[in-house]
């Protein structure tokens, strides 16, 4: 098989891992060796489907032991299979690297043979190309599950970042769609990375093993898991485990089976889920504040204005005086813009206008707060509000509808509104 | 109107604040450029002056520090028309208010000038993404771009620190610069008028896995091709190999 092939192949059996940030490690580069990574992470390219391109994402093999049910690579696919040595994946990430092309290596696998002989064969590449090619650029790493504790042990230090995938997010949704894996081979080495972790941040060894911290990923919609259920994972992930990121992957539909969904779900899904996912990390909200265990997340309206609407009364609050984690709540204020509120109101009160030439978008953020004592929203009825924010209230008020009264004849128009002829 | 003309550098910039506060106090405008003004306004030519700038830039560093003032110095980089005006304008207050400008976020000059630095160092930041070298036959790695801010001089210890072993060469197309890093030391020059390009013979395998790679690596039931638009802009394609 020709090299393009095989890169091909590869190539495409990696694409479905989302993880893509090369951000968080800071390795300075040494006078002979090549390459150095930047701390807020560079994105090279991106693809049509609006990713970015920022490491080189490759299996080092599809050949796979396992069969879970919802992944490309599953040994009962019949797909081509291809496999590259670590000379060949070292010399591939070189040569990007020199060009510009990348900001280092994502290098995963299929479990061959067995997970510690996998295992072994990802760290002679890593090795072969931190060694041997000099290379000090960004090393995100897939453990497997299942190999030697040891050895992912000394992965750790020779790469950047490293991930396991929790996969499903729960263990009875692992057993039925991934029955070789289970929760116990999975969390057990990602506690063992996150003590590295945490031991390495503290005590500052000259050589600090995964600097960049640890992810996982997640499959949503490939089970029937709730989106309350999974947000208090990944709670608990971030404060037990300290992980970096959880990344949630919409389940595509690759493969065919009764077990599992045979629509995708809704894109907007996992879109909801992330900013559930910034709100804990960044916003300070804890995930019951956010739904309830068995619940779903609303999909037309997001999580922070749903909280808001749903805490009415906690509202309207003066920007002038309110604290920092107050102003952080107000719908369509966002981090940078509650931190540039919090210091310019020193200087003096803020007006309407000063929010106006701060680019505060007043649009949802009016109905939650008052400036210098004036409230600015139409309405303060936190119902209406929902409806005018989820665009089913300008149906109603809007000036541009004209509303006629209907006759039986006139079929053009109940035709719009009721659907049906 | 009191016009300020200045040479299109930035010790011209500094020697015209030193004249500000010093020799004419009245002055309105800055700027590079003598066309498109009144007939009535007056104009001051003032001459580039080390010694005053130098003097300026110390008085800038007392103020807001180092990082203030390379703040400045970026700024200045900017392809904005009014950049000598904003950064004038902000450095009145720099004089007026000292390290507290930093958060007046709501004051219009200083947010006019902290969005032309932010262009500037957004556009240093994806060209740090964005640009291509193509292997030559001599070992050395050429790279071509344009952008819209002068930013090349940010670019080159990046690319110093992180091809610390390699032989390159930076060429703003638009701005006819090119800065050429050998190994040990870096030179920046005005580009030739035409440059001979001869490339290695892995180069076209490495560019076409690279395209390649770029289509595997898509998810196409999920295209997005605004969004795609809006990070990866269609004006800096041209440079960029893989489209």
């Amino acid at each position: 098989m020709e090299f393009e092939d095989k890169v091909k192949i590869l190539t495409e059996g990696a694409k479905y891992d989302v993880s893509c940030s090369s951000s968080g490690g800071q390795t300075n580069s040494v006078k002979g060796s090549l390459g150095n990574c930047a701390f807020s992470g560079i994105c090279h390219s991106f693809t049509s489907d609006g990713r970015c391109v920022s490491l080189l994402k490759i299996l080092l093999t599809n050949y796979c032991e396992y069969d879970c049910l919802y992944c490309i690579n599953r040994r009962s696919n019949d797909i081509e299979r291809a496999r590259l040595s670590a000379k060949e994946i070292a010399e591939l990430t070189i040569n990007f690297y020199r060009r510009n092309y990348i900001e280092g290596l994502f290098l995963s696998s299929a479990v061959d043979i067995s997970p510690n002989h996998t295992m072994q064969q990802l760290i002679d590449a890593v090795v072969l190309l931190r060694k041997e090619y000099k290379f000090r650029g960004y090393i995100h790493l897939k453990a497997i599950p299942g190999a030697d504790q040891e050895l992912i042990n000394y992965a750790s230090q020779w790469v950047d970042r490293m991930s396991l995938n929790i996969e499903l997010p729960s263990e009875n949704s692992l057993k039925l769609l991934a029955p070789q894996k289970s929760k116990d081979l999975i969390i057990s080495p990602m506690k063992m990375l996150s003590e590295i972790y945490i031991n390495d941040k503290i005590n500052k060894p000259k050589i600090r093993k995964i600097p960049a911290g640890q992810t996982t990923q997640m499959i949503i919609g490939a089970s029937l898991d709730t989106d309350g259920q999974i947000i208090r994972l990944s709670e608990a992930l971030y404060n037990n485990l300290s992980l970096k990121r959880v990344y949630y992957s919409a389940y595509v539909p690759v493969n065919n089976n009764s077990n599992l969904p045979a629509i995708p779900p809704d894109i907007r899904r996992e879109h909801r889920l992330y900013e559930a996912d910034w709100l804990m990390r960044f916003y300070g909200y804890k995930a019951n504040e956010i739904i309830p265990i068995n619940y779903n997340l609303d999909l037309d309206l997001d999580p922070k204005c749903e909280w808001a609407i749903r805490n009415y009364d906690k509202f309207p609050i003066e920007i002038n005086n309110t604290s920092y984690e107050m102003l952080l709540r107000v719908p369509g204020i966002g981090v940078r813009n509650a931190y540039r509120i919090f210091h310019a109101r020193k200087h003096g009160k803020l007006d309407y206008y000063s929010l106006k030439k701060m680019r505060v978008i007043l649009k949802r953020a009016k109905y939650f707060i008052t400036i210098d004592g004036k409230y600015y929203g139409e309405n303060d009825n936190p119902d209406t509000i929902r409806n005018i924010i989820t665009g089913k209230e300008m149906l109603l008020n809007s000036p541009d509808n004209n509303y006629v009264q209907m006759s039986f004849f006139d079929n053009n128009k109940s035709n719009i509104i009721t659907g049906e002829f | 109107m009191k016009i300020c003309i200045i040479e299109d550098n930035l010790v011209g910039m500094l020697s015209a604040i030193y004249h500000f506060y010093y020799t004419y106090r009245d002055i309105d405008l800055i700027t590079s450029e003598k066309n498109a003004y009144n007939l009535t306004d007056e104009f001051i030519e003032i001459e580039s002056d080390v010694y005053l700038a130098q003097k300026v830039r110390n008085g800038i560093i007392k103020k807001i520090g180092h990082k203030g003032y390379k703040q400045i110095s970026n700024a200045y980089l900017s392809s904005d028309k009014n950049k000598e005006q904003k950064i004038f304008n902000y450095l009145k207050k720099v004089f007026e208010y000292g390290c507290t400008v930093c958060t007046m976020y709501h004051e219009s000059d200083i947010i006019a000038f902290n969005d032309m630095l932010r262009k500037v160092m957004n556009e240093t930041h994806r060209m740090t993404g964005f640009i291509r070298f193509q292997e030559m036959d001599n070992g050395i790695y050429y790279s071509y771009f344009g952008t819209d801010n002068d930013v090349i001089e940010l670019l080159i210890p990046h690319f110093i620190s992180r091809f610390n072993d390699q032989q390159f060469v930076l060429h703003d197309i638009k701005r006819h610069k090119m800065a050429y890093y050998n190994g040990k030391r870096c030179f920046t020059m005005l580009a030739p008028k035409s440059i001979n390009i001869s490339l290695s013979e892995r180069e076209m395998i490495v560019k076409n896995l690279w395209r390649q790679y770029n289509c595997n690596v898509t998810i196409s039931d999920r295209k997005n091709e605004k969004l795609q638009n809006h990070y990866a802009p269609k004006k800096y394609r041209w440079f960029m190999n893989e489209f």
